[in-house]
């Protein structure tokens, strides 16, 4: 079971948590202007990033916030915790 | 809102209310205590609007807190519970909602602003005496050292599968500690019962 360090309430069991998928994710400003393939990119499209990937996390059974965090798919170290409107820290991206 | 005379607490099919005061003690030093029908009213806002937090203070006489998981004011008069950086859980006595509501609507005019009256979508229950953070211990991974937990404190976690608020109201040297879970009236029953099977006998 991860810990995982809430930016508003602390270190709190994974148990807490809802993974949200790959973060930072713009929704296009015209759908419409959007091929049928362009759309799917932006829908389903994911990246699957070994080692230090950006997704996006909320703690749905506490203050219910969604924040990003920086983990590491093979070691499952979380390098980075930051909020949902900031961007990666430097030393990451 | 429920008319009062319909009112039923989400655990009067224990029949609490004939062990006169719907209280248990259970095992030698733990006491558990159903209080239902405290008012409780949902306020979001932007706590950076000084203007918000005025109105508020002028509404209900006490500040809201702005440190995550911490309690303002007094249960027996009004209490705010931080829930979110902009969303707070305020109580007060049974019966007061109508009026906590008309207050903050009030002197929250034209504001930006959601409040909500949650009144009968939680019950309280009083868990007092020595035991009652290691019973918590058995089905929440919440770190309730009296390090780290204080009196004053709250938190929103999970409880024997359940989604609750944990309040530490004090920490008596003798008594031990005296805290309120906030629990959803359909889980109700479920953690009463749960926290009775996990009391020591
Ligand atoms: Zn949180």
């Amino acid at each position: 079971m991860l810990v995982i360090e809430c930016p508003w309430c602390g270190p709190r069991s994974e148990e807490e948590f809802t993974n949200g998928g790959e973060a930072h994710i713009k929704r296009p400003s015209k759908p419409s202007a959007l091929s049928d393939e362009e759309w799917a990119d932006y829908v389903f499209m994911r990246k699957n990033t070994k080692g230090i990937f950006l997704e996006r996390w909320s703690h749905s059974s506490g203050c219910r916030r969604w924040f990003n965090a920086a983990r590491n798919t093979i070691t499952n170290e979380i390098a980075a915790i930051y909020h949902i409107n900031e961007k990666p820290p430097k030393e990451i991206s | 809102m429920v008319e009062t005379y319909k009112r039923k607490t989400p655990l009067a099919n224990l029949g609490l209310e004939k062990v006169s005061p719907s209280e248990q003690k259970i095992g030698k030093s733990l006491l558990m205590t159903e209080i239902p029908y405290i008012a409780k009213v949902n306020l979001r806002g932007d706590p950076a609007k000084k203007i918000f937090l005025k109105g508020v203070k002028a509404a209900l006489n006490i500040q809201l807190p702005k440190i995550p998981n911490t309690v303002s004011g007094k249960f027996s008069e009004v209490q705010a519970i931080w829930l979110g950086p902009d969303e707070w859980l305020l109580t007060g006595r049974s019966g007061a909602e109508a009026k906590l509501l008309k207050n903050l609507q009030k002197q929250t005019e034209n504001m930006h602003v959601a409040i909500t009256d949650i009144t009968d979508s939680r019950t309280i229950m009083q868990l007092s005496g020595g035991p009652a953070l290691s019973i918590i211990m058995k089905g929440c991974t919440l770190d309730l050292h009296p390090n780290v937990f204080k009196p004053g404190q709250c938190a929103q976690t999970i409880l024997a599968k359940t989604n609750v608020i944990i309040h530490l109201l004090k920490f008596d040297k003798k008594i031990g500690p005296t805290l309120h879970i906030y629990v959803q009236n359909s889980f109700a029953e479920h953690l009463w019962l749960w926290l009775i099977d996990a009391a020591p006998t």
